[in-house]
């Protein structure tokens, strides 16, 4: 039964639909994995700061929002502030890569218990550990290249395709399930460096998803 | 005779010890008093100017100062206002967003969601106490804030009035000032510039404002505005 539950989970997410252009297939034959993932690292940057426009959705109901983030993903630190089209902020998180601080959550969000840390821990998914380590397994298809490699309990899955050989999903599973995705979307250049156009957070556990679209690159 | 005038001379020095500082804060509460029904005249005055319109269209540019980061995010968009009433908040960029407020309903649509939902203000006290206090500031009703605002003027002409919330106004935990400063014919407002207790800012700066022109019902609209 919870199984029939996970599949149609799934279905709906896949019927859901993306505001973004789907990645181009481009064949990937000629394309040694590990000198993609280095272009793929070299061409990432490690500090920036965005403006996105943020919709949550949780149980059929949404709500948007603006988000503010300023990341390094070297050091694996991060500091978000979120506000709604109206100006109120909603929530202000520092965080690094193992614990987040609350500096201002709206009493309406902080009711919902550990909501600092779940944001805090969504941010390290998709701004996070975009590179596979050396230990990856490696699988190819015609269009894509594969890497698999331990994560927890579980195990992690990057996927690269399109142009330029891009990151395009990080897929955790635990127990063989999948637990987490992130899709990454119309990647655009700005001074040497490539950020995402659209990212959507699949939460296939709690049952939320997050879709950002990039606004405004500050670097 | 030395002792007399040394006593004297104590008299005096122990009555200007004693009596001088009641004089002083008698004289500080008169003049508090006086400054108090000054304020309160001007801000009449303010509201009698500001508040004669039956409609206004107005864009603004919203500058969102994010003191952890020592940048801003600038929100640009439209306000509408008709007597009595109804308020059109549109955003047109970096998001489109809208809410229509009226007597009977809260509507609010953006692009992201592409949603039209309507918003109970009686579950949802953040977004009440932030619409009750921008119909405030926008209709410049200033005499009702004095019960919970000391007032300052900051500027003759064109007139800017700072707003400190006092001790038992639970705006103090947020709100460290308000500053409204009036355009040149003190019609209406020029910007708004609220300073928060955590080091962020908000100004919005009102442009190519119109007082009682024609008001197309889609402006009321949350969804399908044409910009």
């Amino acid at each position: 039964m919870k199984r029939l539950l996970f599949i149609f989970l799934i279905f709906l997410s896949g019927c859901a639909s993306i505001p973004f252009q789907k990645t181009s297939c481009v064949p990937l034959d000629s394309v040694g994995p590990w000198t993609l993932v280095e272009e793929f690292r070299n061409n990432s940057p490690e500090k920036f700061q965005l403006i996105n426009s943020i919709v949550f959705e949780y149980n059929w109901n949404k709500f948007s929002g603006i988000g503010f983030i300023d990341v390094n993903a070297v050091e694996k630190t991060f500091t978000a502030v979120c506000i709604n089209p109206m100006g109120v902020k909603l929530f202000e998180l520092t965080g690094d890569r193992d614990r987040t601080d609350s500096r201002f959550v709206l009493k309406q969000f902080a009711e919902k218990g550990n909501f600092a840390d779940k944001v805090g821990e969504d941010i390290r998914r998709v701004y996070f550990d975009l590179v596979p380590s050396s230990v990856a397994q490696i699988s190819r298809k015609k269009y894509q290249i594969k890497f698999t490699e331990p994560a927890g309990t579980g195990f992690m899955e990057y996927i690269f395709a399109g142009a330029g050989g891009r990151l395009i999903e990080k897929n955790h599973y635990e127990d063989n399930k999948l637990d987490w995705r992130v899709s990454y979307y119309e990647y655009r250049q700005e001074n040497g460096k490539i950020y995402p156009g659209g990212i959507i957070l699949n939460n296939y556990k709690y049952g939320y998803s997050l879709t950002v679209k990039l606004k405004e690159i500050r670097t | 005779m030395n002792i007399r005038k040394t006593l004297i001379f104590l008299c005096l020095i122990s009555l200007s010890v004693t009596v001088y500082p009641l004089i002083v804060r008698g004289g500080a509460a008169a003049e508090k008093e006086a400054r108090s029904s000054e304020i309160r005249e001007l801000l009449s005055g303010v509201e009698q100017k500001i508040s004669g319109f039956r409609s206004l269209k107005t864009g603004f540019v919203q500058e969102k100062n994010l003191a952890v980061f020592k940048s801003r995010i600038t929100i640009r968009g439209r306000i509408y206002l008709q007597k009595p009433g109804r308020i059109a908040w549109h955003v047109d960029d970096p998001v489109r967003y809208s809410v229509v407020i009226s007597d009977k309903s809260v509507r609010q649509w953006d692009e992201d969601t592409g949603r039209v939902q309507e918003i109970s203000l009686s579950g949802n006290p953040v977004f009440r106490s932030f619409m009750d206090q921008m119909a405030v500031w926008f209709s410049g009703d200033y005499i009702s804030l004095l019960k919970d605002y000391e007032v300052e003027v900051l500027q003759r002409s064109p007139l800017v009035l700072g707003f400190t919330p006092k001790e038992n106004n639970p705006a103090v935990k947020i709100i460290k000032k308000i500053t409204v400063g009036l355009r040149e014919d003190e019609k209406y407002l020029k910007q708004i510039t609220i300073l928060e207790s955590s080091g962020d800012s908000t100004t919005i700066i009102f442009k190519d404002t119109v007082f009682d022109a024609p008001i197309d019902s889609s402006d009321f609209e949350v969804k399908r505005r044409v910009r």
